[in-house]
């Protein structure tokens, strides 16, 4: 049995009374501190118009150390892998106890909007990324096409 | 939805960053931003830096807070005198704990639960009211003796802040609408940051790996539910 500090009780109440648009964060019903994430994809980026699942995780020492973010839908950017897991400096050594949940999230879905394949985690889709792009974001499209619509 | 922003900025200026509610303690950085005293602490630990603009937090910085005195804070103090006092035990004798966490064990305690977890400086304690000890969850071995008496009871300070010799008292009592500052020296650390040889040993970077070396790996075999935690965040919220 854990407590839940005041932190993530006021962060969830938050997330729930004033959701952030485009990203919707649900606690799940037998652990308070996993939460089940949609980020819709950016306007005018590859993903636009896919529905993207995340899970996020507040470890113990949470808001002290970062929370543990996952894409669940498969995705084709630099900066994700094939696990879904996420490139993304505020989630490592940028991480700052004044971040909130809602922030990480908006930094991920400006990640999608500006995919940075000098600092890759998925190197092959990089490495396309840098040298054919509209091959790399035809990809993009078909992937969100494929694995985040209709679903 | 674009007015969240604007209250989000006016609640920022009355809420600490760290743990999103009231300064409990103001306490200033160099850099000038302010927070919980013991939301310092987890910080001064853990990343070294101030969570606003990430700023270096000197490693001396905690020999010598600077804590802002307010009003607010005197009325705080006044309001827990009325009810029974949690201390932990240090090297040489008793520490209050701070007003919020008291009001967390005083509830829990008389709600006949058989223990309380607190966040305390960023790190999570059990307290057992059985036992009566409080028990770092992370390492089993810090323990500390602890204990509910009136507010009266000899204590070296509040939460690792020392005020026995009633500087701090003073500067508080002033009426002055402007915070004053306060250079309070600590003592001694507080919740396990040195153990009872004296030996310092804060480790922050091992003891998180350690902490969240399952969780990552949890992350990575696709689900991370531990369905055993479990805990109505409406209960939680009072």
């Amino acid at each position: 049995m854990a407590a839940l500090p005041r932190r993530i009780i006021k962060e969830t109440q938050r997330l729930m009374q004033e959701p952030v648009p485009g990203i919707s964060a649900v606690p799940s019903e037998t652990n308070a501190r996993y939460f089940h994430v949609i980020v819709t994809g950016p306007e005018d980026s590859p993903f636009e118009g896919g529905l993207f699942k995340l899970e996020l995780f507040l470890p113990e020492d949470y808001p002290m150390s970062a929370p543990k973010v996952r894409f669940i839908t498969k995705i084709y950017h630099p900066n994700i892998d094939r696990l879904g897991r996420i490139c993304l400096d505020i989630l490592k050594d940028k991480w700052s106890p004044a971040l909130q949940i809602r922030t990480v999230l908006l930094s991920i879905q400006a990640l999608l909007s500006a995919p940075n394949p000098d600092d890759p985690l998925a190197n092959d889709v990089a490495e396309l990324w840098k040298v054919n792009e509209s091959e790399a974001i035809r990809n993009a499209k078909e992937w969100t096409r494929r694995y985040a619509m209709d679903n | 939805m674009n007015e969240n922003d604007d209250s989000n900025s006016r609640k920022s200026e009355l809420d600490c960053a760290v743990c999103l509610q009231k300064c409990n303690h103001p306490t200033q950085l160099p850099c000038g931003h302010v927070f919980c005293f013991l939301c310092v602490k987890g910080i001064a630990f853990q990343s070294k830096k101030c969570a606003m603009c990430r700023a270096d937090i000197p490693p001396t910085y905690l020999d010598n807070p600077i804590l802002l005195g307010t009003k607010d804070e005197q009325d705080n103090i006044n309001t827990t005198l009325e009810v029974n006092q949690w201390f932990y035990e240090g090297r040489n004798g008793w520490w209050k704990y701070d007003e919020r966490s008291n009001s967390e064990l005083e509830s829990a305690f008389n709600a006949g639960e058989p223990d309380c977890t607190l966040l305390l400086a960023g790190t999570l304690y059990n307290i057992d009211f059985q036992s009566m000890t409080q028990v770092r969850r992370s390492d089993q071995t810090r323990r500390r003796r602890v204990r509910r008496d009136t507010p009266m009871f000899p204590s070296k300070g509040i939460a690792g802040i020392k005020t026995d010799d009633s500087t701090a008292r003073q500067v508080k009592s002033d009426d002055e609408e402007s915070p004053d500052v306060v250079h309070v020296p600590i003592e001694e650390e507080i919740i396990e940051i040195s153990d009872d040889e004296g030996n310092v040993h804060i480790e922050p970077d091992i003891t998180l790996q350690d902490d969240v070396s399952h969780v990552t790996e949890a992350i990575r075999s696709v689900s991370l539910e531990e369905p055993n935690v479990s805990r109505s965040l409406n209960r939680e919220d009072t």
